[in-house]
């Protein structure tokens, strides 16, 4: 009897399982979603989720930064300085350019040393990290970061059209490194979940790559086309090429204010303690309270700007949303 | 009409001399000078590549496997030659030649010499340019093949 009533109770699913059906669910309905109306989703996700996924970001690293970086001074040093300078530099071409003293050549080629320098920088990361892993070899990253180096000097376009497109992959990567530190059990369905992602991009694809260009007659319209690359790539319908950006845009954000937190105790943001620099007695909380408060100021700057001006709140969000973007390597690859 | 003919509407005409000679704010990226700049840096870079991809197979003998280092080398070489095979000039000499119908016609990179009449006016189609054949020179060609 006992193994006539196991066989008929209803099968109990694993956490994993709920998860991955959770992801490939979400990912069905953004892509329909975003798919129908990419525009308006594109103006709504970055209005709601910009600052908080930047907020839950910093969170996040703000929990990872050890007090005394011992072993990992010159890490954290090229890391951290990287960023400084790579975000100052980004800001001075942004908004230095545009004028009489900028020849279209001379910003084509600061874009172009802007970018090797950091192709350099994170090959540079990768080579100090190997170096702290006994019985390996990582001056491969050198290769790597010229091979990359000589593709933004040959295709400028297509290299800065491809950190738009990479960057959401970036937050996924760090989910999978989290994954299998704390959720071991969900690896393999997060794997899954992971390869799920281009047949969503194919279906969109397949769907959109016809339909005609979505409208640009108004500057905004024009920017969120143009962002995602329907400039450098005029042969593809920019009806696809926002979808595909506002639906991976989406994946990124959820992972970094919902999936993160979920896997990581430490990430949850009012788990104040969890910060080694926040809760050690050596450590510096008054400094952590007051970037986290600044941080939150922030966000509400943001959702004030983009109700009062939202295209110009946009072009600044993006233009020092390069120091996110930066500031992901060293703490990915310190991962590894 | 003896010889081949190459049409070139007036507008057109005036529009390619305006942009030969530097007239028109043409895209930075089809600047010789910039052209010049990012082959030679990325060449640079594509060579640093190459010799630190050696150095670390060299260093890492026995440890890498000999099929993922040829796909690595393959990949890159590959890579290298698609890009130098892309950005190589197609011929300047768009002449014609006794061979113009022959097969060799058929490759996108092959091409004729000879001599070509240039009119500047209006072709017998819609279209900016126009390349016109002798049809009599055609049909006597064949023959004598």
């Amino acid at each position: 009897m006992q193994e006539i009533s196991t066989i008929n109770s209803p099968r109990a699913f694993s956490s994993a399982q709920i998860f991955a059906f959770g992801f490939v669910a979400f990912c069905a309905i953004a892509a329909f979603l975003i798919g129908s109306f990419p525009l308006q989703l594109s103006i709504v996700t970055i209005f709601l989720f910009a600052g908080v996924h930047n907020f839950m970001e910093f969170r996040y690293f703000a929990a990872r930064m050890p007090l005394t970086w011992g072993k990992s001074r010159l890490f954290y040093s090229v890391g951290i300085g990287g960023v400084i300078v790579l975000t100052s530099a980004y800001l001075t071409i942004y908004y230095g350019s545009g004028n009489w003293l900028w020849s279209a050549e001379k910003w084509q080629i600061t874009v172009s040393v802007w970018n090797t320098l950091f192709i350099l920088w994170v090959g540079m990361l990768f080579y100090i990290r190997g170096r702290q892993k006994a019985n390996s070899d990582w001056t491969l990253a050198f290769a790597f970061a010229f091979l990359l180096a000589a593709l933004a000097w040959l295709v400028p376009a297509y290299w800065s059209l491809s950190l738009v497109y990479l960057h959401p992959f970036i937050a996924m990567w760090f989910l999978e490194r989290q994954i299998r530190r704390t959720k071991k059990e969900w690896l393999k369905a997060y794997h899954f979940c992971l390869a799920s992602i281009p047949v969503f991009l194919a279906i969109l694809w397949l769907i959109l790559a016809n339909q005609p260009n979505l409208p640009e007659d108004t500057t905004l319209l024009w920017r969120i086309s143009q962002h995602a690359g329907s400039e450098i790539l005029p042969g593809i319908s920019s009806h696809f090429l926002v979808a595909a950006h506002v639906f991976l845009e989406t994946i990124h954000y959820t992972v970094w204010i919902l999936l993160i937190p979920l896997v990581d105790f430490r990430a949850v943001p009012w788990k104040l303690k969890e910060i080694p620099l926040f809760a050690n007695k050596k450590g510096f909380p008054k400094l952590v309270l007051a970037a986290m408060s600044v941080s939150v100021i922030v966000i509400f700057a943001l959702w004030l700007g983009f109700s009062v001006d939202y295209e110009t709140t946009r072009d600044v969000y993006f233009a020092f949303a390069i120091a996110h973007v930066l500031a992901e390597f060293p703490f990915l690859i310190k991962m590894l | 009409m003896d010889k081949p003919v190459l049409v070139i509407k007036k507008e057109m005409f005036e529009k390619l001399r305006a942009e030969f000679e530097g007239k028109t704010s043409a895209s930075v990226f089809e600047n010789s000078d910039i052209n010049r700049t990012q082959t030679i840096v990325s060449g640079l870079f594509l060579s640093l590549a190459l010799v630190f991809g050696g150095v670390w197979l060299a260093r890492n003998k026995g440890k890498v496997s000999k099929s993922a280092a040829a796909v690595v080398v393959i990949a890159v070489l590959g890579m290298t030659a698609t890009f130098v095979t892309a950005n190589v000039r197609a011929p300047k000499n768009y002449g014609f030649s006794r061979s113009l119908f022959s097969g060799e016609m058929t490759t996108d990179n092959a091409y004729a010499e000879g001599k070509v009449k240039i009119l500047i006016g209006e072709g017998i189609s819609d279209n900016d340019v126009e390349l016109l054949f002798p049809r009599k020179d055609f049909e006597v060609k064949k023959k004598e093949e």
